[in-house]
């Protein structure tokens, strides 16, 4: 596989297909990318467990930096994006509702902006407050 | 395409929508719980006393989490084999990703398994 042909074909998907369909299918691919990048990663935190409590908790520390805490917020909303779209796109295969695609992007951009709203307010103050005063890493 | 391919590609279809829906229930409540209703700024930083307190010897999280890693891993692999699909590979190349694929898949299953149960016991074993 040519990687040059592989940007190049799905720039070029995008600019001759250029609906709303084909970006969240786009957007989809990414994020998917970056969620098996993002679990891979995240059992190799987890699994410092296996070297004993020590090493858990200065893997752990060390992810858990307001630059971490911020970051998590995006994290969590790539997971939102890809679970919404996702449930949408099984709603289609099997409600059979692929005639109204376009109401149910809307639906998805909803639900996505209200699960967004919720996460941003409940998990953005919280990067501000003073790790250190937390005994964690600054 | 012969008929046994084509039904292996619609049960890996389905398996996709079934691990997708199971990972939207779980995905949810994981996010829930540790990122919305826990606050690390009342309750303190995660770390190994926090989280053996809340899955040791829960069989309840065991089942929860074992499902959990099982899908993830199913869901996120075979998303991936579907973007290398998407790109028409050789036959040859196809088998070579799928070596990869199941590899990576079976070893990241074990290794979070075994953080998983070590959790469950209350300690690296």
């Amino acid at each position: 596989m040519r990687l040059r042909y592989v940007f190049k074909g799905t720039k070029e998907e995008l600019k001759l297909n250029p609906n709303v369909g084909t970006f969240s299918w786009f957007l989809h691919r990414i994020t998917g990318l970056l969620l098996l990048f993002y679990l891979f990663t995240h059992m190799w935190v987890l699994g410092s467990a296996n070297k004993g409590a020590e090493a858990f908790n200065q893997r752990l520390s060390a992810v858990q930096t307001p630059l971490f805490h911020f970051l998590e917020i995006g994290l969590i909303l790539v997971i939102f994006y890809h679970m919404v779209n996702g449930l949408s796109i099984t709603l289609m295969d099997f409600a059979n509702i692929s005639s109204k695609h376009k109401s149910l992007v809307m639906a998805v951009v909803l639900v996505f902006a209200i699960l967004a709203i919720v996460s941003l307010s409940v998990m953005l103050p919280r990067v501000f407050t003073s790790h250190a005063s937390l005994g964690g890493l600054v | 395409m012969n008929q046994s391919i084509a039904a292996r590609g619609a049960f890996f279809w389905l398996f996709q929508r079934v691990t997708g829906v199971i990972l939207a229930i779980f995905l949810f409540t994981h996010v829930k719980v540790l990122h919305w209703d826990f606050n690390f700024t009342t309750q303190g930083l995660i770390d190994f006393p926090f989280v053996i307190e809340r899955l040791q010897g829960s069989i309840g999280w065991l089942i929860f989490y074992f499902l959990f890693i099982i899908s993830a891993l199913f869901h996120g692999l075979n998303g991936l084999w579907a973007v290398v699909l998407d790109f028409r590979p050789s036959r040859g190349v196809q088998l070579v990703w799928l070596t990869i694929l199941w590899t990576v898949g079976l070893l990241t299953a074990y290794y979070s398994l075994t953080t998983l149960s070590s959790f469950f016991k209350g300690g690296a074993a």
